[in-house]
């Protein structure tokens, strides 16, 4: 009887765990990004660099894509969209006031001048597949191409045209 | 009275020292081993109504012994996937078939016994219809995608898998076993529109390395009844 009860209960645990962790894998399915690495070239060296204050979000979208600031190099995820062949993005970089202001709370300010901004677009296939019976239908993307406005941006190079593995890094912009 | 006792007497003594010359030794059953196909159906297939109810699936297999240990191998699948849900319809249908050959490492075993403890490879192809309609893929930031409907379209499959496993008889020519396998896909064909969620006998359509567990019945048809030339010591 004991053999049965446990039998039991360790079938709902795993039935219960396998349905909290369904909208969670799902979403890691359903949402695909190009993840892109910020370097400078100094000297003929690539290196990694860093912005203070920046800001990426799709053109003809106001909502800001979350700058990813837990990785080791300054990088961004970009989100493709399911339904066309390309998307665009506008990178906004904040440039400082040469003279600070003086706050009483806080000291020395510096406040942000103007924003520099800059456009890349990003071209890619795309191919449907069924995720899973719960999940529904996604995309395989591959980057075929891109192009980019130079303000701040020197270049960018599409690195690895697959997308899929969160620890790849598919774009190479250099500043 | 003396004399009729002396030949009793001597007649029990006769028949004591001579009685195991007329005593019957059961004679030695002659061993035969019988040979014939080897009908297996998969009931492992039959659970998945429980854990993939979108699933059907039937898988068959014959193999025969065609020398001691040696048991070529084709196998025999049908399966059909169903899936109607509110943000899309997919439907698939085909089958698929494996050659192979198992091979029988146990060794020792008398001529009429007939389990095994075996290790066997396969070639597996599929062949499958799929189409999909009224997609729709949820996006919150750039907006849903709402996909036209895919027709129906034939895809191929070749792998290769190694199995391992064991049978062993129930009852007079019925047996049972399992088997695990390891499979890797070797082709597909590419289609321009979708990736198959399944390959029938293979697994997902998007991995190139699958495992899978068989569990069947087999009944062997005793067809052939052979007499070795000499038999082996247990």
């Amino acid at each position: 009887m004991k053999r049965l009860i446990i039998s039991i209960l360790s079938f709902a645990l795993i039935y219960f765990f396998h349905s909290c962790d369904q909208e969670k894998i799902c979403q890691d399915e359903l949402e695909s990004y190009a993840n892109a690495g910020f370097y400078t070239d100094k000297d003929g060296t690539l290196k990694d660099t860093t912005f203070e204050e920046f800001e990426v979000r799709g053109l003809q979208n106001p909502d800001t894509i979350p700058f990813d600031t837990l990785r080791e190099k300054q990088s961004v995820r970009l989100r493709l969209s399911q339904g066309s062949d390309s998307c665009a993005y506008v990178f906004s970089f904040a440039v400082y006031d040469s003279i600070p202001t003086l706050d009483i709370m806080n000291g020395l300010i510096w406040g942000i001048s103007y924003y520099i901004l800059d456009t890349l677009k990003l071209n890619y296939t795309r191919q449907i597949y069924l995720v899973s019976p719960d999940c529904g239908f996604s995309h395989h993307f591959e980057l075929i191409d891109l192009s980019y406005t130079n303000n701040m941006i020197q270049s960018a190079e599409i690195a690895i045209s697959e997308i899929g593995n969160f620890n790849e890094e598919n774009i190479k912009i250099r500043f | 009275m003396k004399r009729i006792l002396k030949y009793v007497f001597s007649t029990l003594f006769i028949l004591y020292i001579f009685f195991p010359v007329f005593t019957q030794e059961e004679p030695v059953k002659e061993k035969f081993r019988i040979t014939g196909p080897r009908i297996g159906f998969d009931l492992s297939r039959l659970t998945l109504y429980y854990f993939q109810p979108e699933r059907t699936a039937y898988e068959i297999s014959l193999d025969y012994e065609i020398k001691r240990n040696y048991y070529p191998t084709v196998e025999f699948g049908l399966q059909d996937i169903k899936l109607e849900e509110p943000d899309y319809n997919y439907f698939s249908d085909g089958y698929y078939f494996r050659l192979g050959m198992d091979y029988n490492f146990q060794k020792n075993l008398a001529i009429d016994q007939y389990e095994m403890v075996f290790f066997g490879f396969r070639y597996g192809f599929s062949k499958q219809d799929h189409s999909a309609e009224s997609i729709i893929i949820a996006d919150d930031y750039w907006g849903d995608f709402y996909a036209e409907s895919i027709p129906k379209s034939t895809f191929y499959g070749h792998w290769i898998e190694l199995s391992a496993g064991i049978r062993a008889e129930l009852f007079k020519n019925l047996f049972v076993g399992w088997s695990f396998r390891g499979r890797l896909l070797l082709f597909k064909s590419k289609h321009p529109s979708i990736e198959p969620y399944y390959i029938h006998g293979f697994g997902r359509g998007n991995k190139r390395v699958s495992l899978g567990f068989n569990y069947s019945l087999y009944y062997r048809l005793p067809l052939i009844k052979s007499k070795p030339k000499t038999l082996p010591v247990p």
